[in-house]
């Protein structure tokens, strides 16, 4: 993998690329399996690092923390980040970590889903859509999704309007049950204009 | 100086205490490891002391007494509502009259709302103009679902409680009580009861980090026969709006299941203690699209998943949190019977956000045979 590309990925993964090199990522990644590996695996890293509630074990955790503050270490202990990394982002054993963990982290830590412009970057699979027999799309189907919905990563006044309402309708059912003064405190105060302090879902796994 | 509770007992005797938590439990708080409090004069609270067999029966004796004292009691009140950063003031009159509850909850800051209540029987009334009347008709109409039915034999294995002395709120003396999670999938609970008549008097729901989410607290309260019926009728104005919220009528145990049983979807991994209390498909108004909810509670906690089909403009995958409610929406995507379909799914709960991602990612659509 050029540095270029490493540099590319890394800015994309901070957010910090721009479109076209976002674009670039994401149409090398189709071709080059190395590639979709270490995006995995960066995303595994940033979603141990950020996310106490994963379960990883915490020489993991040391090796992740000793890479990002000794840099004179980096080629080393990235080999070693790889090679322990190595069991989640293989297909059977990840199956594992996923079975581990109750198969819930799939998109919740691990997996990410990016949609650009009807592009589809996939680098996972729910055991529960494959238990229902309803498959995620993968890059292969891309193809097939140009003149699919678009999953856009900047949430618009109708996406938010659209929470608002599903929060406020939950609001109400809760205070309906409840049906004590505590419980319609949400409803009364409800504010449509600042309920929505909404970010990507992308940024939101930082 | 933080300390670590020790000493806390499980919630078993609450299986007996009805439905206390429906009345408690909106605001207030605790957490897994939950730092012990100082005391209202800044003391530290030492559980050894707070924490005996006895004190810990008398714990949950409170907490049955605080929810008949939400139903029985007169009182009139002005509070502070902090979500988050909102920070409002209402005030609440209740009364028992001929043995019905009537209650007015008047929102004093911002928008003028209120909310009033005989019985069942629910009404709100805003001003014209407010931004509650649009999204509310952007929403699937008709009356709610019962979906709390109590199963204190779950909530015994997720939470626990504890009483850690006592403090002043609204110039009256108060016993505290906290209810602590024994997970990190939910928030707990700190509740202030008043010591003469075990009423809440201020309640507080706390993070895993400890942080403050929610904090209801009575500055100025008025009991028993200072509360005078005139305080119950609502001040409606020129041009307010009324508007009727609904309970469906009560469904059958066996109904209940059979409606969950029924549904399309269900979350795929659910935190300990949690289950479907309800689910329903209705449409939206206007584009009539069919929007599938499911409804879930620890007999404490509850959560609602929306299920909705993609808008053919797209959609964004997002996370939105007010104070303690926070609301994800991703997609769900796939092939079905050879063609391409995709979901939006919409998790909104007090819940923590990585345990609202964790459910909402798993949530799947069950194959018909």
């Amino acid at each position: 993998m050029s540095e270029q590309l490493r540099e590319s990925m890394s800015a994309a993964m901070d957010e910090e690329a721009d479109a076209f090199e976002l674009r670039r990522v994401l149409d090398e990644a189709k071709e080059n399996g190395e590639l979709r590996e270490q995006w995995h695996r960066f995303h595994i890293m940033r979603d141990l690092m950020q996310n106490p509630d994963l379960r990883y074990s915490n020489q993991l955790r040391e090796n992740i923390k000793r890479a990002l503050q000794e840099p004179q270490l980096e080629g080393e202990a990235e080999e070693e980040l790889i090679l322990a990394l190595a069991p989640l982002t293989t297909p059977p054993q990840r199956k594992k970590w996923l079975a581990r963990v109750g198969g819930t982290a799939v998109a919740a830590g691990v997996a990410m889903l990016v949609i650009v412009n009807g592009g589809v970057f996939d680098v996972n699979e729910s055991p529960e859509f494959a238990q229902a027999q309803f498959e995620t799309p993968t890059l292969g189907a891309t193809q097939n999704l140009a003149a699919a919905p678009v999953l856009y990563q900047q949430a618009t006044e109708l996406d938010k309007q659209r929470q608002n309402a599903l929060m406020l309708r939950h609001i109400q059912q809760r205070a309906m049950n409840q049906a004590s003064m505590t419980s319609f405190v949400k409803l009364a105060t409800f504010d449509t204009a600042t309920t929505a302090p909404t970010v990507s879902d992308d940024k939101a796994r930082r | 100086m933080i300390r670590r509770v020790d000493k806390l007992f499980r919630v078993s005797t609450l299986r007996q205490c009805g439905s206390w938590l429906l009345a408690t439990i909106l605001i207030a708080g605790t957490l897994i490891h939950m730092p012990v409090w100082a005391d209202d004069h800044g003391r530290e609270t030492n559980p050894d002391d707070s924490n005996t067999q006895h004190d810990q029966k008398a714990a949950a004796t409170l907490l049955q007494e605080m929810n008949a004292a939400f139903g029985q009691l007169n009182y009139d009140g002005i509070f502070s509502y902090l979500n988050g950063n909102q920070l409002t003031t209402l005030r609440v009159v209740h009364k028992l009259i001929d043995g019905q509850q009537r209650e007015r909850l008047v929102h004093l800051n911002g928008a003028p709302r209120e909310i009033v209540r005989s019985g069942e029987g629910v009404s709100r009334i805003v001003m014209p103009g407010d931004d509650l009347l649009a999204l509310e008709e952007s929403i699937p109409a008709g009356p709610f679902t019962r979906a709390f039915v109590p199963d204190f034999e779950r909530m015994a294995d997720t939470y626990t409680v504890g009483k850690f002395g006592q403090g002043r709120i609204a110039g009256r003396m108060a016993t505290r009580i906290a209810v602590q999670p024994q997970d990190h999938h939910r928030y707990g609970y700190r509740l202030w009861l008043d010591q003469q008549t075990s009423l809440l008097l201020r309640s507080e729901l706390v993070d895993q980090g400890g942080s403050r989410l929610e904090i209801f607290m009575f500055n100025q309260l008025r009991l028993g026969d200072e509360v005078e019926d005139s305080a119950l009728t609502p001040a409606t104005a020129k041009d307010s709006q009324i508007s009727h919220l609904t309970l469906a009528p009560a469904m059958a145990a066996k109904a209940v299941e059979l409606v969950t049983e029924q549904s399309q979807w269900a979350a795929g991994w659910l935190p300990p203690g949690f289950a479907m209390a309800a689910a329903d498909n209705r449409q939206k108004p206007g584009s009539g699209l069919p929007v599938s909810s499911l409804m879930y509670s620890d007999g404490l906690a509850a959560f609602s998943i929306f299920i909705e089909p993609m808008p053919t403009y797209g959609a964004a995958s997002m996370v939105s949190q007010n104070g303690a409610t926070v609301a994800v929406t991703h997609t769900v995507s796939g092939q079905l019977k050879g063609d391409d379909v995709h979901f939006l799914v919409t998790l909104v709960g007090d819940i923590p956000v990585s345990t609202a991602r964790q459910i909402a990612a798993s949530v799947y659509r069950e194959t018909t045979p």
